[in-house]
């Protein structure tokens, strides 16, 4: 994915089909969670985000930047974001 | 270039107001007559304009909308020295040597009734550069520098929890029951001026609280953006009362809240009367949207509102004209003159829009809600319609 790109630009730029509607951090439809590395968050998530959302580490797909390597749970669909600024295209798993 | 320039002309009637009021006695009525009637009459004759031009210095954009804080500045600086009595600054002597004017005999001569000109012209060029930008810069929530002048500009007429309502608030309910900033089928200006300033102030402090709960912060601490918020616009006012007194206090905050209430027009005529399915994505028609060019240039596209609620992240260069969308039948300055002044005609104007809205735009559920809401609405041509069907 491209520098700077948001877990949810990247993607959509890959065609998937991610739930989205404000892409501002408001709405939360973007919701997913953060099952391993670590992302930079945008915006302060905790205006729409529970406590106990936070604890499980939900992130906001429209807010954050992958540090490296992440993989993340969407609902239903589980998708492993290829490394981060090589260019590298993301990787779909499931 | 014009297409980046015209976006100044909002400085040059914010300085007819510095002017204005700088100049004491009824020249303290120029900027709201200057901006008033070439607004309204300038959208009618100017018209509409659908382009969307691409631009390649979003930089020179975007410090364009830098350029309020020291604008704002000035007036205060103009107002705080005409309500005062001593030489704010040095000021009155230094324009004396150099431009030959004597301020201290227009102070002299300047009456209640100037004033009132003075608050009139000051609260509509508070709303214009501050409420206005200051929206605009709060969306960007990713940018902290954006939200720290954003959240001044909002706080010159006291409402920098806008900076939390609207975006956390505003943008997901919108056109909702639960939205205390849409305005309701039938519902009074002045019915809704009073429901949206204390629905939104309730809302900002809950949504606060929720997040400082969230962070595992007390309520009461300075970790609280609503208090803080308040704390900037009270930094204001004792500002204004160190430079020019009690009269510069009332003087700025008569214009302050002047300034806000041309914010609740707006949100009036923005969302009367429209719907939306709680949980339904927002769409375009879900905003009244216009295309008047004077109204869009001055204020930074905020007209083009139907692309900002579908888009919250888009820019104000960005923002497209949406013809297609529902639009009001009149520019900006003139449908706030409208909700000001004749708020009851205003209603009955936008009711065949309305009906037009349920038949041509309306989901199946929201035409449901649309029909409760024409009978509920007290207002005749709404409630006819919904007994035809």
């Amino acid at each position: 994915m491209a520098p700077g790109q948001t877990i949810l630009q990247a993607a959509l730029a890959q065609g998937l089909p991610w739930p989205s509607r404000c892409r501002v951090g408001s709405c939360t439809t973007c919701r997913c969670r953060l099952i391993e590395g670590d992302v930079r968050a945008l915006t302060d998530t905790s205006y729409v985000l529970s406590r106990e959302q936070l604890e499980q580490r939900y992130v906001l797909a429209c807010q954050s930047q992958p540090q490296g390597h992440v993989r993340l749970h969407l609902d239903r669909m589980k998708v492993a974001q290829g490394a981060n600024a090589n260019g590298q295209p993301a990787t779909l798993a499931d | 270039m014009t297409k980046y320039l015209r976006f100044m002309s909002v400085y040059l009637l914010a300085l007819t107001t510095v002017a204005g009021i700088g100049l004491g006695g009824a020249w303290m009525w120029l900027g709201f007559a200057v901006i008033y009637s070439i607004m309204i009459f300038g959208d009618e004759f100017f018209g509409d304009y659908f382009g969307e031009p691409q631009y390649r210095h979003t930089r020179l954009l975007n410090s364009l909308l830098y350029f309020t804080l020291p604008t704002l500045f000035l007036l205060c600086v103009a107002m705080a020295w005409m309500a005062g009595s001593g030489d704010l600054l040095g000021l009155g002597a230094w324009v004396q040597a150099n431009l030959g004017v004597d301020l201290f005999a227009r102070r002299e001569a300047t009456s209640a009734w100037h004033w009132l000109g003075g608050i009139l012209s000051s609260g509509i060029t508070f709303a214009a550069l501050g409420t206005n930008v200051g929206h605009e810069l709060t969306h960007r929530t990713t940018d902290r520098g954006a939200m720290v002048a954003g959240r001044w500009l909002l706080a010159v007429t006291f409402d920098a929890e806008f900076s939390i309502e609207h975006v956390y608030g505003h943008h997901r309910r919108l056109a909702t029951a639960a939205d205390p900033a849409s305005a309701r089928r039938g519902e009074h200006f002045y019915s809704f001026l009073r429901r949206s300033v204390v629905g939104q102030s309730k809302s900002a402090f809950a949504l606060e609280r929720q997040r400082l709960q969230t962070l595992g912060h007390g309520t009461w601490s300075l970790h609280n953006r609503y208090l803080r918020g308040w704390l900037m616009s009270a930094a204001i006012v004792g500002a204004f009362a160190i430079a020019g007194g009690v009269t510069a206090v009332i003087v700025f905050v008569l214009s302050a809240l002047a300034g806000r209430s041309v914010l609740e027009a707006v949100n009036y005529f923005e969302h009367y009367g429209l719907i939306r399915e709680p949980g339904q994505p927002v769409e375009p028609r879900h905003s009244w949207n216009s295309n008047k060019r004077l109204s869009n240039v001055v204020l930074f596209n905020l007209a083009r509102h139907s692309h900002h609620h579908a888009e919250g992240d888009a820019q104000f260069w960005q923002l497209r004209s949406y013809r297609e969308a529902p639009t009001l039948p009149y520019g900006y300055l003139t449908c706030m003159l409208l909700v000001y002044l004749v708020p009851g005609w205003y209603r009955n104007r936008m009711s065949p829009l309305l009906l037009e809205w349920d038949r041509r735009y309306a989901s199946a559920g929201e035409r449901r809600l649309a029909e409760a809401a024409n009978r509920d609405s007290g207002v005749p041509a709404l409630q006819l319609a919904a007994q035809g069907h």
